[in-house]
């Protein structure tokens, strides 16, 4: 009778002789005579991909429908698997938001939003927590319990991070809200906005499945109302929330 | 610094073992693994210093497909159970595949863990900082799993290989 341990050894060998013969056609083998105009493949298939991904955001805005008159200031942001060209250092990032695409700037925000949201994008691109924690606003929030902003440094330092998350976010379209106060929140995705789960239109719900499977919103939409991840910045500039849930 | 395609050609099949134990689908893998060499491809003068460009690629790796998993809804999970035109299993044998599925049905963080050891075969310590927590999370995360598959792989019978 083998043990879990020795199934996962004999599956694991398997999967690795499996791979070993796969290696892409476009290249050839190591060493071998079709090397060269194998390279020359998998750089036009790579030039496509980039092209493509460069095509992203346009196409998304050429799927955005018009506006509805009823509905909040909506604003769209594009994404790039681009670089963050705010990050000097060589150190590696390790985090949550490595290798997650990078959200583009924004058209129209307020300078101080503006500024405080590439800020945002810039530390987690990089992947740099301390940037972050003081970034955030006195009263940020990051669980209505009492998270503050060092809890994104526990989500990290237990494996739970949420960077990544934080970068699909704010990658997201995004929508004004009152603050109940007089000022404006800017918040992020637009799907917040809403006050009931069947007013969200469906190009702020299916940019959600960017973060959450069918499955999930299924789950948020119980709620009535949108309450997944969002991020939320006020007028001046501060940084007042990175939440999920109630 | 050690050219790209090295640096391609050394990692690519131990990268695509990694990806068709996560997905199970022969194409899903193939596209997890030439995305993760674009994104290092693309910022590869800084990825190349970094200490171990392999820890980062590998990283990159499994934080796409938890993005991949969660962009594919329950319906289409379902269907790519039934196996819709395109979805090609690897060509492995029915046991391995059978133990994959049963792994893909763990949470997340045991999923990679259980990669990263026994396909990828690192350390606790590179484990740990693939997956950015500690050693003993790791080992946490594999005990944890070893437990939950025990009832599914145990009831594999020898003569159904």
């Amino acid at each position: 009778m083998r043990t879990v341990d020795d199934r996962l050894r004999a599956a694991a060998a398997e999967t690795r002789e499996y791979a070993a013969k796969q290696w892409p056609k476009s290249l050839g083998q190591p060493g071998s005579a079709r090397r060269p105009s194998g390279w020359l493949a998998f750089a036009a298939t790579f030039a496509l991909v980039v092209v493509a991904f460069a095509a992203i955001p346009w196409l998304m805005r050429l799927d955005q429908p018009g506006a509805d008159p009823d509905a909040p200031p909506i604003a769209t942001s594009g994404t790039t698997t681009l670089p963050s060209t705010t990050s000097t250092g060589v150190e590696a990032p390790q985090c949550s938001a490595t290798g997650a695409a990078v959200p583009e700037p924004v058209d129209g925000l307020p300078p101080a939003v503006a500024q405080t949201t590439t800020a945002i994008i810039a530390a987690a691109t990089a992947c740099d927590l301390q940037t972050l924690i003081d970034l955030a606003g006195s009263g940020f929030t990051t669980d209505f319990g009492g998270g503050d902003a060092e809890t994104m440094r526990t989500w990290e330092e237990e494996g739970q991070g949420h960077l990544g998350d934080l970068l699909t976010v704010l990658g997201m379209s995004h929508a004004v809200v009152d603050d109940g106060a007089g000022g404006e929140i800017y918040v992020w995705p637009s799907a917040f906005a809403y006050d009931n789960w069947e007013e969200i239109p469906q190009d702020a719900l299916d940019e959600l499945s960017a973060l959450y499977t069918q499955e999930e919103l299924e789950q948020i939409s119980l709620l009535g109302a949108y309450g997944g991840w969002r991020v939320g910045i006020d007028e001046s500039g501060d940084w007042m929330f990175f939440v999920a849930g109630d | 610094m050690i050219p790209f395609e090295t640096f391609y050609q050394e990692q690519y099949r131990a990268l695509l073992a990694i990806a068709v134990a996560l997905t199970m689908d022969r194409a899903a893998a193939e596209d997890l693994v030439q995305e993760t060499f674009i994104s290092a491809h693309r910022r590869w003068d800084r990825v190349s210093q970094y200490e171990s460009p392999k820890a980062w690629l590998r990283r990159v790796l499994i934080n796409r497909a938890t993005s991949r998993r969660r962009r594919l809804g329950s319906e289409m999970r379902a269907v790519t159970r039934i196996g819709p035109p395109g979805h090609v299993e690897p060509d492995l044998s029915a046991e391995t595949s059978e133990v994959w599925s049963e792994v893909r049905r763990l949470p997340r963080r045991q999923q990679q863990a259980v990669a990263l050891h026994y396909v990828a075969q690192l350390s606790m310590n590179e484990i740990a900082d693939i997956m950015g927590c500690s050693s003993g999370a790791v080992k946490s995360h594999l005990h944890r799993a070893r437990e939950a598959l025990k009832e599914p792989l145990s009831a594999w019978k020898e003569d159904e290989a």
